[in-house]
């Protein structure tokens, strides 16, 4: 796979990230800029972000694998997606930033804390952050390793160092100001490749005509709008990718990053019209990859997850090349936020919670370290972790959003929603995925219809603080903080 | 009515009894009635989510479908509401519900006509459900969930008005919290 053009574009990548992401720590003053980007850039920078903290590695190979093995199934999941983004600004998005006004919030916990007058939430929330954070780092680092590899002709141990290295190394100088920096520039990446990959495909196929029109006489059921999964499935994917989202800790870190409030306005547009054209290759390949299949000029495919890695080897050397960086922008993007988000977690939150503060000056110092530690403990976990590694790995996403979704919608544009009804849907979210980690995993039992159960843990969750809040009283109504309360009624 | 002795033991007179008794109604009244519209919103979402869950675990996908779009719609109608004030909530939750569930309906219709076989016809190559699914419903779910929020901001999301107020409130808190 390695050729001239190919190692230098992405040489170019890794080199133009590195210098972003160093150049970052310009903006950073204090340890609020460091953990949270704090009230630091504008519209497009942090919506663009947003977007490609979203937009993982699984959309430019999962995704396509996905539509591969069962047609439109996996469409509901990132069709679902941009309606989110515009959930998350108007569910979230207005709260958070109207609080980073009146507190110099860095991190989930944070605001959390001040919604929930609790160090307990505080502790809960970063603890889980923690484990999720480790979890999701550990899945990339064989699938980014294994990509740098093949591009770069490196041995797969080399390429893990080069791919986290230099993501460790920018953002442990500067933290959440680079993370978001490079999201920007690694977003603006994979929307070139996006769109790249979409004229290539529908030139290469005939347009959608004749792309459909192949694959579904070959087999119908992968062109129609359910494809081989279940209805219990796809619309329950819908819902949780609709509304999940809001929940997804780097999302909801940008609300407190935006300079002004007046930058809200455009970043729903930004991030979901983004996501939007981003989608497109998610759907395309895996259906150009399957038409490629179906006309006989590939063999078929062992895995799945070939689909992406076999519909490039049909581009232009120089398209495949800017769609890898793309590749690599999508894993390193989303890995640069969780390793912010865990460094916060760890230095901020969780001494905060056993009201063991650390001192400000003494925050950033720790903060990388910390990132410099997390990292290679997410590397050897994810190198030696292996069965581990994707038992784990199964939390990431859904473990997010049952924890910190009910904390934000509900808590924050309701009231009565109390500190025990947050605690409460926190230890429901950590009970209810693993308990179907070890259903699922372990005991290798299923859900009937396919059902996801992670949407099972999300509506749960959500419930039970319903249900809590209205028996209970904590951090509710005429308890709340003055600058709460403003928040929440404006 | 004849009061019993330890009614009159502790309301001497009938009267005082009765105006108690009243006065514990309209309390009790209007903690049943004085549920915010927030609330209301929240409390019919959560019988929504349980109905989503039931009709999961039962199979009963084409309720499910409907229930997906009721409660994506009240989240939005959360969302976009303030307090106790609907606003543009009403009509762009409207909007998002009736864009959903026409297409949900022509989705289910188009896959159950064609399930297993190449369709008739076709949009541009395309099955008919899977047209509707992407691109139409993608689109048009787009322009209420999400476009809207740029075209709201100024006048009803945060508008200067509103940012302002919240300002001057916070800084009469932060005032008064340090003349204390």
């Amino acid at each position: 796979m390695s050729n001239a053009i190919t190692v230098a574009v992405v040489i170019g990548y890794f080199v133009l990230t590195f210098i972003i992401g160093v150049y970052a720590v310009k903006r950073v003053k204090t340890a609020e800029h460091y953990f949270g980007a704090h009230k630091l850039f504008g519209a497009i920078i942090t919506s663009v972000a947003a977007f490609a903290s979203i937009m993982s590695g699984f959309g430019f190979v999962g995704g396509p694998g996905l539509v591969y093995a069962l047609g439109a199934t996996s469409l509901w999941i990132t069709l679902a997606a941009p309606l989110g983004f515009g959930l998350g600004w108007f569910i979230v998005g207005k709260r958070i930033r109207l609080i980073a006004e009146t507190r110099p919030v860095a991190t989930l916990p944070d605001i959390a804390a001040a919604r929930f007058k609790s160090e307990a939430v505080r502790g809960l929330l970063a603890a889980s952050l923690v484990l999720g954070v480790i979890a999701y780092l550990g899945t990339q680092v064989m699938a980014g390793g294994y990509v740098v590899s093949g591009l770069l002709g490196v041995d797969l141990e080399t390429a893990i160092i080069i791919i986290f290295g230099i993501t460790m190394i920018y953002t442990a100088i500067a933290g959440m100001a680079a993370s978001i920096l490079t999201d920007f520039f690694q977003g603006l990446v994979m929307l070139i490749a996006a769109i790249g990959v979409l004229i290539f495909a529908l030139i290469m196929t005939g347009g959608t005509e004749g792309l459909f029109t192949t694959i579904g006489q070959k087999d119908p059921i992968l062109i129609d709008p359910l494809g081989k999964g279940t209805w219990v499935l796809v619309l329950l994917w819908f819902f949780v990718f609709a509304l999940g989202g809001l929940g997804q800790p780097h999302l909801a870190t940008k609300f407190y990053a935006l300079r002004s409030h007046r930058d809200l306005k455009w970043g729903a547009l930004i991030s979901g019209g983004s996501y939007m054209l981003s989608s497109l290759l998610w759907i395309f390949v895996g259906y150009a990859a399957l038409w490629l299949v179906i006309g006989g000029k590939i063999p078929a495919l062992q895995k799945p997850d070939q689909a992406a890695i076999a519909f490039l080897g049909q581009l232009p050397v120089w398209m495949s090349a800017v769609v890898y960086a793309g590749l690599l922008a999508a894993i390193m993007s989303t890995a640069s936020g969780f390793i912010a988000i865990g460094t916060a977690a760890i230095v901020r939150d969780i001494p905060m919670a056993l009201g063991r503060e650390l001192d400000h000056s003494r925050q950033v110092w720790w903060g990388r370290i910390v990132t410099i530690l997390l990292t290679i403990f997410a590397v050897i976990f994810g190198y030696f972790g292996k069965y581990l590694v994707a038992i784990l790995g199964a939390l990431g996403w859904g473990y997010f959003a049952s924890a910190t979704l009910p904390l934000l919608a509900i808590g924050l544009n309701w009231k009565k929603a109390t500190r025990e009804g947050a605690v409460a849907s926190l230890i429901t979210a950590l009970v209810l995925n693993i308990g179907f980690l070890i259903y699922e995993k372990v005991l290798g039992m299923k859900l009937p219809y396919a059902m996801p159960s992670y949407a099972v843990s999300i509506i749960v969750a959500l419930l039970v603080m319903i249900a809590v809040s209205l028996v209970t009283e904590g951090a509710a109504e005429d308890d709340l903080d003055p600058d709460i309360r403003a928040a929440i009624e404006a | 009515m004849i009061p019993n002795s330890a009614t009159l033991l502790l309301y001497p007179d009938v009267n005082m009894l009765t105006s108690h008794f009243k006065s514990c109604l309209i309390l009790l009244f209007s903690e049943v009635v004085e549920i915010s519209l927030r609330e209301k919103v929240l409390a019919v979402n959560g019988v929504v989510m349980l109905l989503m869950l039931l009709t999961a675990f039962t199979n009963s996908w084409q309720i499910l479908g409907y229930l997906v779009g009721l409660s994506l719609t009240l989240w939005l109608v959360l969302g976009v509401m303030r307090e106790n004030e609907l606003g543009p909530a009403s009509w762009l939750g409207a909007m998002l519900f009736a864009f959903w569930a026409v297409c949900i309906t022509l989705i289910f219709r188009y896959w159950a006509e064609f399930r297993g076989q190449f369709p008739d016809f076709t949009v541009a190559g395309m099955h008919p459900g899977f047209f509707v699914l992407f691109p139409v419903m993608w689109l048009l779910l787009f322009i209420p969930g999400t476009l809207s929020y740029a075209l709201l901001f100024d006048r009803w999301i945060l508008s200067d008005e509103t940012w302002n107020e919240f300002k001057t409130r916070v800084r009469e808190i932060e005032g008064g919290e340090k003349s204390e």
